[in-house]
Order: C-alpha cells, then sequence, then structure tokens
C-alpha cells in the first residue's frame, strides 16, 4: 500500500474531536490539554508516514499511546500535590455556546474515563471521537467484531451508571 | 442495536459534540505546528548554505563573548526570554531526571513537569546578543500561561535596578515589571538567570526561580 505524509496544516481540523477524546480518556479537562499538546508535539516531531487516509484515526493511536505513556511515568513519579479541580469549569464561556451541555459532558466523561481500559477505548474512538467501526478497528489495532462487543458493554455500562435526567436531557 | 443501546449511544454523542477545545489550545497547537513549518524552512536553507551555517555554527559555539565589549542586559535577556521558541523542548536528562538537556555554562534547566509545579518546557531558543550567547527554555502551564527562562553566557550581568529583592534559601532574586511582563533575575553558579513572563504572578515565577531539585535527584541546584 501506498504511503503519504501526515500533512501538520491538515492537524488543527481535528482539534476538538482529540480534546473531547482525551477528557474522556483521562476524566479531567486540565489533563485533557496536557494530552493533547503532547499529543501534536509527538506527532510533529518528525515527518509521519501513513498508510491510510484517516487521520484522525492515527491521531486517536497516538493520544491514546500519549495517555498510557503519561500514566506510566505518572506511576513511576514520586506522589506530588495535584492541581485544584477547576470547579468553574463548567460555566467557561470557551468551552461551549451551552453551558449545561458541558456539565452533562464532564458527567458524562467522569463515567466514561472510569471504564475499563478495553471498553473505554472503543467507546472514545466511536462514540466520542466519532471514527467508524472500521476506522476504531485500525486505530485500536483490534477487530470490528471486538469493537461491536466491547462498545456494547461500554454503552450498557454507561447507561447503568449515568443518572436519568442526563439521558432525558438529550434524548427527549 | 437495541433501543436502549442506541438511546444512550445518541446521548454521548450528543454531550461530546457539545464540548469544544479552548482557544488557548487552538491556539498553541497553532504555535507548535508554526514552530514545526519554520523547523523544516531551517533546515532547508541551513543545507543551502553548509558552509555558512558550519561557521556560524562553530562561532555561537563560543558563548562567553569578548571581555572588552559591553556586556547584554538584562532588558536584552528578557526581550529574547519573552520570544517565541524555535526549537523543539529539550527532553529530560536521563543522568539527571530533574533536569532537562540544555544547559547554559553548566546551568542546566530545571524540569518543572516532575515536580509540584507543573510547568513543561515546549521549546528552546538560542540567541546571540552583544557577542553572548542567551539560551532561553520555554514553559508552559496547562497550555494558557507561558515563562521563558534565560541564562546569559559568560560572566554574570550587572544586577536588574529595582527595589523589589527577594531572598530565598540564601539566593537573591530580583524583581520587576516592565512593558506588561513581569521579571525576576538572580545569579545561579556564576551566570545570570532570568524568568519573564506576560501572564504568569511574581510569586509563581519566584516559586520557579528558587526551586530545588529533591535530594534523591543531585540535591541543590
Amino acid at each position: 500500500m501506498a504511503h503519504r505524509r501526515l500533512d501538520p496544516d491538515a492537524l488543527g481540523d481535528h482539534v476538538d474531536r482529540l480534546y473531547r477524546a482525551a477528557w474522556a480518556l483521562c476524566g479531567r479537562r486540565e489533563d485533557a490539554e496536557d494530552l493533547v499538546q503532547d499529543t501534536y508535539a509527538r506527532v510533529l516531531a518528525k515527518p509521519r508516514l501513513l498508510r491510510s487516509d484517516d487521520d484522525l484515526a492515527y491521531l486517536l493511536r497516538v493520544l491514546r499511546n500519549t495517555h498510557v505513556s503519561r500514566l506510566r511515568s505518572a506511576a513511576r513519579r514520586p506522589v506530588s500535590e495535584r492541581p485544584l479541580h477547576d470547579a468553574d469549569a463548567a460555566t467557561d464561556p470557551h468551552d461551549a455556546s451551552e453551558p449545561e451541555l458541558v456539565l452533562g459532558a464532564r458527567e458524562l466523561f467522569d463515567v466514561i474515563a472510569a471504564l475499563p481500559p478495553a471498553q473505554r477505548d472503543v467507546l472514545v474512538a466511536v462514540d466520542v471521537a466519532g471514527l467508524s467501526y472500521r476506522e476504531a478497528g485500525r486505530a485500536l489495532r483490534v477487530k470490528e467484531a471486538t469493537i461491536t462487543t466491547r462498545l456494547h458493554r461500554a454503552r450498557a455500562a454507561v447507561a447503568e451508571q449515568l443518572r436519568e435526567p442526563l439521558l432525558a436531557r438529550y434524548c427527549a | 442495536m437495541s433501543d436502549d443501546e442506541a438511546r444512550i449511544a445518541e446521548a454521548i454523542r450528543t454531550a461530546a459534540g457539545a464540548v469544544h477545545a479552548p482557544p488557548g489550545l487552538h491556539r498553541t497547537l497553532a504555535a507548535q505546528r508554526a514552530r514545526r513549518r519554520r523547523r523544516g524552512r531551517v533546515a532547508g536553507a541551513l543545507a543551502a548554505t553548509a558552509a555558512a551555517a558550519l561557521a556560524a555554527v562553530l562561532a555561537l559555539a563560543h558563548g562567553d563573548g569578548d571581555p572588552a565589549a559591553p556586556p547584554p542586559t538584562i532588558a536584552d535577556a528578557v526581550a529574547v526570554a519573552l520570544r517565541e521558541p524555535a526549537l523543539p523542548a529539550p527532553a529530560r536528562d536521563a543522568r539527571a531526571p530533574a533536569f532537562l538537556r540544555a544547559s547554559s555554562g553548566g546551568v542546566a534547566f530545571p524540569d518543572y513537569a516532575r515536580g509540584a509545579l507543573h510547568w513543561r518546557a515546549d521549546g528552546l531558543l538560542r540567541a546571540r546578543r552583544a557577542g553572548r550567547d542567551i539560551v532561553v527554555v520555554s514553559y508552559t502551564r496547562y497550555g494558557r500561561a507561558r515563562v521563558g527562562y534565560a541564562i546569559v553566557g559568560g560572566a554574570a550581568l550587572r544586577p536588574a535596578r529595582t527595589r523589589w529583592r527577594v531572598v530565598r534559601d540564601g539566593t537573591r532574586f530580583a524583581v520587576q515589571r516592565s512593558a506588561g511582563a513581569t521579571i525576576v533575575s538572580w545569579r545561579r553558579g556564576g551566570r545570570t538567570c532570568v524568568l519573564a513572563s506576560r501572564d504568569t504572578s511574581s510569586e509563581a515565577l519566584l516559586e520557579m526561580a528558587a526551586w530545588q531539585p529533591p535530594p534523591a535527584a543531585g540535591g541543590r541546584y
């Protein structure tokens, strides 16, 4: 299969989706920003040759690998004081034009971040980042059938833990 | 897919779709990409003028400057510290994990990201002013605030003219505000060090300036 060079100028198109995915992976808005920055720094460090046309799937794989690396580094590091949780994040006008939706997103991302990693990664790839099952399979290097199974379990787990009013807000 | 599963999938997509990356993150990533493009252009220019570049690099390697020439000022170092970095951030030094693999005259730049300060190096800049090398590591915090940490090559510069002086752990720090920037300068290892930022408080800069590595990572800085 022919390779093509990843165009750094096109990476700006994926920032929002990667940010959502990062937030859902790590469960903290502040960590999500750092994670996306680290991901872009890693991708931009040298020219990248891709086998498929799907930049987002590739970026999502790098994002996930960067997240895992950061967790491993953090586990090796002496415990340090964590920054305070940003209590005003939900009403930050830069987050979205609809603060109520962001509040719901935070609750949702908390639940997703607490899922078992295999289920979480699939849910983030398909429902949060918007990849197809095939793209998600490529990004996570698992079969499509595995994506279907894990996604079903992940959605069921999220449904169990989310408050009913939150679901009703989006599914009325 | 059952109705229930479709319902939860829709809820997740709707909630996630309402979230957008903060403008600060967009700006930071755009700057990262711009730096990448500049690096590419610089690499091309270097290839075309290899001999001239080599001469320039050799000239830059000697950073102490002419002792008879007037030295740069703290203001020169501040101007360089506030510039956008042109090179990628230096990596962590595997042999001294509390520091980065960047230094000037034996004074290494701290890796603040390992401790409680949460400043992460995001770029490097090398400049020359009045015959002296100035090395700057740029640090960011949560993609919003930015601080430039400059170390000036050669003998220490004249201290900044300010009455605002703070002593921490026996080191004297000069604090100033100038042209919208907050500046902390001090001497370390015989070199002049400068921290400058347009969006960070003097207290936060002093915390960075007075940073010491943990005893297990090499003791006092």
